[in-house]
């Protein structure tokens, strides 16, 4: 056959190395930063899932002689687990409402984020991939939104909705709709244009075909790395809806409400709002942390540079 | 200083850089010397080591990551090396002046090009703004800017690329430098202005007596001015010599593997002669001579001990670094002539046949009211025939819409008037599901390796993505098997299928796309440009390589390329395109032998070729200008202004591509006359 005239290629690279779970987890537990997040991530994902078994007392169980111990007071109860952190002015364990809180803030967080990254995205790349009038369309709203303060959009609708759960969620995925909307949309206009995609057309790939195969998985590691950034930003959203009096209502615990309920007792109990708040800034900077490493794993390019510099054996 | 000093003296010079991946030795002890109204070429495949030793000289190396690691190089006697940066300061632009590839963006966007001359001009001594103005005129006039005088107040964006890159020779000449480097300043610009270019340095050079060192690795190009030429391969200069004897008689296996692979206007040869395999990662530069793994002559002491740049027996002012000088034939291979096929048999249906393509791009007005401003027309009725088996070479300058063709064949864009059938079948007619089914006969191979294949999937997901997407071509189960076959035959490694595009050199990426367009078995490959963001010695291997599978599977293809010299050794037949509209179009040895139209006798004779003993450079036709912009064409003949038998008549009538000169060789010119431009041998 001909071919076999052409000359062989030499490979200068090894054989391709199986990149599985395992070597990216033993990559990510030699860097600290990972560690750290991930043990914040996985503390707060035991929360979510096993709030009740987990904390040592019932988070609105009151008791009005206990108001206001500071950390580390040991239980009146016989043999009571102490509170390390102290009650709240309801004589609560703030422990136990802080573990119970986090379930609410990381529902919040969590599921706004995927409602908004999912409708968002799906937007942007239609104005991006379509162009013409759908792109003015989407777009025209995204700057009109944009324009608008975040937190005064959300009150509205949450007044007119009513507060609650599951309305926070819907609320904060409106608003944050956009951000997503405009990044897939601006990474679509810059790909669509690329030969790669031509070569799919070429090859005869229906339109959802080339959105499905070729340009989401090229979008993934940014809007990865923004949906990760979101759940920071939206946690914090609804510490303000609920500090507000908008969102999760008392006595259900969240961080957001304990921080304003503790916000009398500034002077004489500043534990009620400095645990609060220590979470919600740990859980996002674990977040925000974590998004770097997840924006090498999730590229292939990157991915390769990211193991050779980890699994190097320090001089 | 004594008279046989050189002007600039390269000794020893190494440059590392300190990456994350390891050491990288771009520059491995690289000795040259320049004089006085000498050119210089610096010879060498990306990644040999070539701009790297400029940016040493200009004291302009990365550091970090980069550094010196030894070596002087000595101006008149002064190792600049040694020079703090002050110094060094005063020697850049005042003493060695640079010009880069790209001119545009060296220039500074936010200043007139009056303005950055004169601040260079003041920066070398006491000068009033009317004199250093009075003074960057001089220059503009200098390098041959029309109207010069109004263009000072011109801002870099307002210039073409042929023309920012005499602005930038201007401004490296503003000091009067005693050596001037160029990078690669004509890899960015058509074949044409190219000419113009490279013509007007080395008349610069001849008027200054300064030392010219040219950095590029287009072998015509140095055989057109260079004096000695420096042959770079994997950090080091592996041959160095008068430019008539080195090419006559190459004394270093890289550098005849180097003018094999080169293909020529003014020869014919059936199969390119590629070196094999692709330039070393500098990180891991083979032992001994570098060259050594992709050597014919290699033998086992080549890869334990490096051999010496020494000076070659009988052959003043020659110097080579291989083991084996002696065994290295005198002479190039054989020339063989090709068999030229024939048109489609007589009678045939032509296989692909385009009747008043047209594609107009509308300039979209930004405001809702006004009506759009023009359309770039950027294809303006072309008509051509393709039948089975048979190679078409579409040649033209960019922006004559050769591309645009392409696209609106593969219906990626919508053609704004035209027809075309392929296999009797109206191509701008199909929807859904029919264009769907006609995509497996019409596939394509795209200019750029590096984007055009999807970085998320692995080769074998890359190849076997036509049967996932046309169900019913392959059985799933077959998938893995036929993608490892088709790799293996474009000449990669089966075991190949599992690695992402980034981990391929740009060759190799390209074997991948075309593996992909192979997948459906087509009846047509559309290659745009497919070669021409290669390295020379690969670009061989590419070309071989489409033609020995049009030869096995008898597809017809329509090769795009930009100049004539690629499209030579593929082509059966070959037209060629000037803003929009075909010009010419004829067999192979009609166009190259008896070019009719002036644009084709132009670009062929634009071609630089690499001996510089060719008679071809005495009979040189340099067309002056650039090509007009494509939103508001010249009326008539769209080439009579830059033609030099323009006359009346062109303005007014436009030119039919009609049989003028025998059957099968239409010409659209009204004074058309068959000239050979290029002398032809084989």
């Amino acid at each position: 056959m001909t071919t076999d005239a052409v000359t062989r290629l030499d490979s200068a690279s090894e054989a391709p190395r199986k990149v599985g779970i395992g070597l990216i987890m033993r990559r990510l537990l030699r860097d600290p930063v990972a560690v750290f997040s991930l043990i914040v991530l996985t503390l707060l994902l035991i929360a979510l899932l096993a709030a009740g078994q987990v904390a040592p007392y019932d988070p609105l169980r009151q008791n009005l002689r206990l108001r206001n111990l500071p950390p580390g007071t040991p239980s009146v109860e016989e043999g009571g687990f102490p509170h390390i952190l102290g009650t709240d002015e309801l004589g609560r364990d703030l422990l136990s409402r802080l573990i119970h809180g986090a379930r609410v803030s990381l529902a919040v967080g969590l599921g706004s984020a995927l409602l908004s990254g999912t409708a968002g995205t799906a937007l942007g790349i239609l104005a991006g991939y379509y162009g013409g009038r759908l792109d003015d369309l989407i777009m025209r709203l995204v700057d009109l939104q944009m324009s608008f303060p975040f937190l005064l959009l959300a009150l509205l609708v949450l007044y007119a909705l009513g507060p609650g759960f599951l309305n926070v969620i819907l609320v904060l995925a409106l608003v944050r709709w956009m951000v997503y909307a405009r990044v897939a949309r601006g990474l679509t206009l810059a790909m669509r244009s690329s030969p790669f995609i031509d070569a799919a057309r070429v090859t005869g790939n229906s339109d959802l075909r080339i959105i499905r195969r070729h340009l989401l998985p090229n979008l993934a590691s940014p809007l990865v790395i923004l949906f990760t950034l979101e759940i920071a930003a939206l946690i914090l959203g609804e510490a303000a809806l609920s500090y507000l009096g908008f969102g999760v209502q008392k006595p259900e615990p969240s961080w957001g409400l304990m921080i304003e309920a503790g916000k009398s007792y500034v002077s004489t109990a500043w534990w009620l709002t400095t645990f609060p708040g220590l979470a919600i800034f740990l859980t996002a900077l674990s977040l925000n942390l974590l998004a770097a490493s997840l924006r090498a794993i999730s590229d292939p390019v990157q991915r390769e540079r990211w193991l050779n510099a980890g699994l190097r054996e320090r001089p | 200083m004594a008279p046989s000093e050189a002007l600039l003296a390269v000794r020893d010079l190494r440059v590392e850089f300190r990456t994350a991946a390891g050491l990288t030795r771009a520059v491995n002890g690289v000795n040259f010397t320049l004089d006085r109204g000498e050119t210089l070429a610096i010879l060498g495949e990306s990644g040999s080591g070539k701009s790297v030793s400029a940016q040493a000289i200009m004291g302009i190396v990365d550091s970090p990551p980069g550094r010196i690691a030894g070596g002087s190089v000595r101006l008149q006697g002064e190792d600049l090396l040694q020079l703090d940066a002050e110094a060094m300061r005063q020697v850049r632009g005042h003493r060695i002046a640079m010009i880069f590839q790209d001119a545009q963006a060296a220039l500074d966007p936010a200043f007139t090009v009056g303005q950055q001359i004169s601040e260079t001009l003041r920066s070398g001594g006491a000068l009033s703004p009317q004199e250093a103005t009075a003074r960057a005129i001089d220059l503009l006039e200098r390098v041959k800017i029309p109207e010069a005088r109004r263009r000072v107040h011109d801002y870099p964006h307002q210039f073409s690329g042929g023309m920012a890159q005499r602005v930038m020779i201007a401004l490296a000449l503003a000091l009067e430098p005693e050596v001037l480097i160029a990078d690669e300043p004509t890899t960015a610009l058509d074949v044409t202005v190219q000419a113009q270019v490279m013509q007007l340095l080395s008349e610069l050079q001849a008027e200054s007596g300064m030392g010219l060192i040219l950095i590029t690795h287009d072998l015509g190009v140095v055989a057109e001015v260079a004096d000695r030429v420096a042959v770079m391969y994997a950090g080091k200069v592996v041959e160095t010599g008068p430019i008539a004897a080195l090419y006559a008689r190459p004394g270093h296996p890289y550098t005849v593997g180097l003018m094999d692979s080169m293909p020529r206007v003014d020869r014919q040869e059936g199969r390119l002669l590629a070196i094999r395999g692709s330039p070393p990662n500098l990180m891991r530069i083979p032992a001994g001579c570098a060259f050594h793994p992709r050597c014919a002559l290699a033998q086992d002491r080549c890869s334990q001990e490096t051999p010496a740049l020494l000076p070659l027996p009988d052959e003043p002012g020659r110097h080579s670094a291989c083991h084996f000088v002696a065994e290295i034939p005198g002479r190039r291979r054989s020339e063989v002539s090709a068999e030229v096929a024939g048109l489609g048999a007589s009678g045939e249906e032509p296989l692909l046949r385009v009747e008043g393509l047209v594609k107009h791009f509308p300039l979209r007005s930004r405001s809702l009211l006004r009506r759009s401003p023009g359309a770039v027309r950027a294809v303006d009725g072309v008509d051509f025939e393709l039948y089975r088996g048979e190679t078409l070479g579409l040649v033209g300058e960019s922006g004559c819409g050769k591309s645009t063709v392409a696209r609106t064949l593969l219906r990626l864009e919508r053609a704004t008037a035209g027809r075309a059938w392929f296999a009797g079948e109206d191509l701008f007619a199909l929807r859904g599901e029919a264009l769907r089914k006609m995509r497996q006969h019409i596939q394509m191979v795209f200019q750029d390796p590096y984007s055009s294949l999807n970085p998320r999937m692995t080769a074998g997901a890359i190849v076997s993505e036509p049967w996932e997407v046309h169900e019913g071509l392959a059985p799933r189960e077959e998938w893995r098997a036929r993608a490892r076959d088709l790799l293996r035959r474009v000449g990669l490694d089966p075991d190949d299928e599992r690695r992402y595009p980034h981990e391929f050199s740009g060759g190799q990426r390209q074997r991948i796309g075309i593996a992909r367009a192979l997948a459906f078995n087509p009846q047509l490959i559309i290659c745009d440009e497919p070669v021409s963001a290669l390295d020379v010695s690969i670009q061989a291997q590419i070309v071989n390589l489409l033609q020995d599978l049009q030869q096995e599977f008898g597809i017809a293809v329509i090769f795009i390329a930009h100049d004539l010299s690629v499209v030579r050794h593929i082509s059966d037949r070959v037209a060629v395109m000037y803003m929009g509209r075909i010009v010419e179009t004829g067999t192979r040895d009609q166009i190259y032998n008896q070019p009719t139209h002036p644009y084709t006798q132009a670009l062929l004779s634009a071609v630089p070729v690499p001996d510089p003993e060719s008679e071809a450079r005495q009979r040189r036709i340099i067309l002056e200008g650039e090509v007009p912009g494509a939103l508001d064409p010249p009326s008539g003949c769209r080439f009579r202004t830059r033609c030099w038998k323009a006359e009346p008549r062109c303005a007014q009538e436009v030119p039919a591509l009609i049989e003028r000169f025998g059957h099968g060789h239409p010409s659209a010119c009204h004074f058309a006359e068959a000239r050979a431009t290029v002398p032809v041998e084989g």
